[in-house]
């Protein structure tokens, strides 16, 4: 039998790597379950509930298409800023940051300015219900992800985080993608597959 | 032998990275010390024990016998709000408290990963329990309880459903933070040598049933997203004629609700595993086969979802279609384990024991009834209500209250009162047990479940008041533990016992009793499931 001997550094005495990653992709994971339970009545509501959409319903593909190219374009930066913060690249991890920032206040401008043009309301059909949580929910979710970059943004520009695999940009960077898989998997279903 | 080794003086241990100054000394608002955050959910989770036990037992006072006249018409909303709470804002809430402090501990962490995070998570769910409360009390948020399978129709909410509908929603955020920080402290955050495989039982079943909160309690947020913007914008997607809309929250209730009747029990039968080998004073007999059983039974939990349409109605009633059926297999083979373990073992009839016994004895009453269901047709009938108390809440009460009383010196820096255990097991225990059996025999009888007047025959009205007897007796019993944990809280500043006042086989019981704010001062090394019986075992070797 081994024999066992009084250790020493006890589990606090060394800092674990990814936290921060780990439990943003378990959040992500349940947030997937909540965008999963909505775009399942969506699909329920859209297979029982003739007409569906309702006939006087006009969402503007065009928006639509714009703002989840801004979530890619978003995911294409962060990475950019995450992997020049692990090759010691400070400048352009914060020009990253900045740029993934100011595409998630435009996606979320943007959502804003459509939600005041679509041609339905929440009342008068299940479909404006539906569509009304996960807009909401998809603003929420883009909203922290935009909170979660800034954070690290000011973090970086103010000289931390700057060791390579550091894990709090990792874990922005999968916050953000979470959200644009979120923003895909919502346009295709309401805008493409209507 | 050498047994010890001395640490190196040139070797200063680090801080902790993440502990937010001296643990402990902070005032309780802003605590992040785990043991602190865990106290918090689990008075939390008994005041709240305390406020649906006493509304069931006025229920159980007006169905004692026809014409009985309590609360009126206000019977709908104190339904609602004893299974709300009962279900939502005790037994889940205290095992994530008891989590919170024990498996810090049984990991040799002695902190959590994210202790803001959890922070977060206690308090929101402090603040949303009390809004819960709240909304019953500024009006009847008819419909809205978790026990009830219809959505309130749309078309223009009160500001009870408003409250009702956010409350919910905050703790059921606060439930899958903490679960998210529980699970993350469990897979990055235990000391070198304890991999998952020895992962003492409690900390293994707080991540099965973590890991399936984090996937189930979402649905339920979804469903609740849909209503509240129903109910403030007016609309229909839940009015009674939209039949997909009813369908759509029954599928995200059910998606929550179903399993987490189940879940309810999965950190209770990891507490029920550590108590069973420690007072055995033996290794658990099977752990791998009892490993997989409880990820077992979280897995087969989800089952129950997809029950069929035989239970539409019952969102958190169990009942005895096959699927939901399949969970006793598991459950089975548990006690088959703790049996064999005792068989095997030197057992002490600690008070925590006494409560395992009464789960297994409850749990039995249970699955002989569910047989019995299963010939005679008891759809809609108190048989649900009975074996809601009995197998759903009453066995794993009992566990919850057996892992306090075995882990007291931890939590409170001593033994709680093995008197006042005996009473709260005799009160909890038999309370169940005559409860359950009154409701099983007046269902047997035909009565209707959750009928606030019905017409008793002489026989449903006997077994109304043995119901209703044991709705008191029940209430006595979880009035003396809640009394009984309240006096540990009170005396814990300056209560101290042994660090290992049981030889203990996992490493909660290497730091004293109750922990310094760092958790330990060193950490056994880890080469078993059992560190602390190996340590002993080479001890005594080294002794002679």
């Amino acid at each position: 039998m081994a024999s066992p001997t009084l250790a020493l550094p006890s589990a606090g005495g060394t800092r674990p790597r990814r936290v921060l990653t780990m439990a943003v992709l378990f959040l992500a994971a349940g947030g997937g379950m909540m965008f999963a339970a909505l775009l399942g009545a969506y699909l329920h509501m859209r297979r029982l509930a003739e007409p569906f959409p309702p006939p006087d319903t006009e969402i503007d593909q065009y928006w639509g298409n714009l703002m989840v190219l801004t979530m890619l374009m978003g995911s294409v930066t962060v990475e950019w800023a995450r992997s020049a913060l692990d090759r010691g690249q400070r400048k352009e991890g914060v020009a990253g940051f900045a740029v993934t920032l100011g595409l998630g206040l435009a996606f979320l401008n943007l959502m804003s300015f459509a939600a005041g043009h679509v041609e339905f309301d929440a009342v008068t059909h299940p479909y404006g219900t539906v569509v009304a949580a996960l807009t909401m929910l998809l603003g929420l979710v883009v909203g922290l992800s935009v909170a979660f970059v800034s954070l690290t943004l000011f973090r970086v520009a103010g000289r931390q985080l700057l060791e390579p695999g550091a894990d709090q940009p990792r874990a922005t960077a999968w916050a953000w993608h979470f959200a644009t898989v979120a923003a895909v998997a919502v346009w295709y279903t309401v805008i493409v597959l209507k | 032998m050498t047994i010890t080794e001395t640490r190196p003086d040139d070797v200063a241990p680090p801080p902790p990275p993440t502990a937010p100054g001296p643990a402990g000394s902070e005032a309780l608002p802003a605590t992040a010390d785990h043991k602190r955050l865990g106290l918090v959910f689990l008075g939390g989770a008994l005041v709240f024990l305390v406020i649906g036990g006493a509304v069931g037992m006025v229920l159980r006072g007006e169905l004692a016998d026809e014409g009985v006249q309590i609360v009126g018409g206000n019977y709908g909303r104190l339904f609602s709000l004893h299974a709300t709470v009962s279900s939502m804002l005790f037994l889940g809430p205290a095992f994530v408290g008891l989590a919170t402090y024990v498996v810090p501990l049984q990991i040799g962490a002695g902190r959590l990963v994210l202790p803001r995070l959890h922070a977060f998570a206690a308090w929101l769910f402090v603040f949303g329990g009390a809004l819960l409360v709240a909304a019953y009390l500024l009006g009847p948020p008819e419909g809205l309880g978790i026990a009830d399978a219809r959505p309130m129709p749309g078309g223009g909410g009160t500001k009870a459903n408003a409250l009702a509908i956010t409350s919910m929603a905050l703790v059921s955020i606060a439930m899958v933070v903490a679960s998210v920080s529980l699970v993350t402290t469990i897979l990055k955050l235990r000391t070198p040598g304890l991999t998952l495989r020895r992962l003492p039982m409690f900390s293994w079943a707080t991540l099965a049933s973590g890991v399936a909160t984090i996937v189930a309690t979402p649905v339920f947020l979804g469903g609740l997203l849909l209503l509240f913007i129903d109910q403030r914008l007016g609309g229909d997607f839940f009015g009674p004629d939209n039949v997909a809309g009813q369908t759509v929250w029954q599928h995200t209730l059910w998606l929550f609700g179903r399993p987490e009747v189940y879940l309810l029990l999965v950190p209770g039968l990891g507490a029920a595993c550590d108590i069973v080998a420690t007072h055995a004073r033996r290794p658990l007999l099977g752990l791998d086969a009892a490993r997989a059983h409880i990820a077992l039974f979280t897995i087969l939990a989800f089952g129950s979802w997809a029950a069929g349409t035989d239970v539409a109605d019952a969102i958190v009633l169990p009942t005895y279609t096959p699927l939901t059926a399949l969970v006793a297999a598991p459950l089975a083979v548990l006690v088959l384990v703790w049996l064999g373990t005792v068989a095997k073992g030197r057992p002490r009839m600690h008070t925590s024991m006494q409560f395992v016994l009464g789960f297994v004895a409850l749990s039995a009453v249970g699955a002989l009834h569910a047989l019995v269901a299963a010939a005679a047709k008891v759809d809609g009938s108190a048989w649900t209500t009975g074996h809601l108390h009995t197998v759903a809440f009453g066995a794993p009460t009992l566990l919850l209250a057996g892992a306090v009383y075995h882990w007291a010196p931890k939590l409170f820096g001593r033994e709680l009162s093995a008197g006042l255990g005996r009473v709260a097991f005799l009160g909890l225990f038999g309370g169940f047990l005559l409860l359950g059996l009154g409701s099983y025999l007046a269902g047997y009888d035909g009565a209707p479940a959750h009928v606030r007047d019905f017409e008793f025959s002489s026989s449903s009205s006997t077994y109304g008041l043995l119901a209703a007897v044991g709705g008191v007796v029940t209430l006595l019993g979880a009035l003396a533990f809640v009394l009984d944990v309240a006096r540990g809280m009170a005396g814990r500043r300056t209560a101290r016992t042994d660090a290992d006042p049981y030889g203990g086989l996992t490493l909660e019981w290497a730091t004293s009793s109750p922990p310094p704010p760092q958790g330990f001062d060193a950490v056994p090394e880890v080469r078993s499931a059992h560190p602390l019986l190996d340590l002993r075992t080479s001890s005594e070797a080294a002794g002679g």
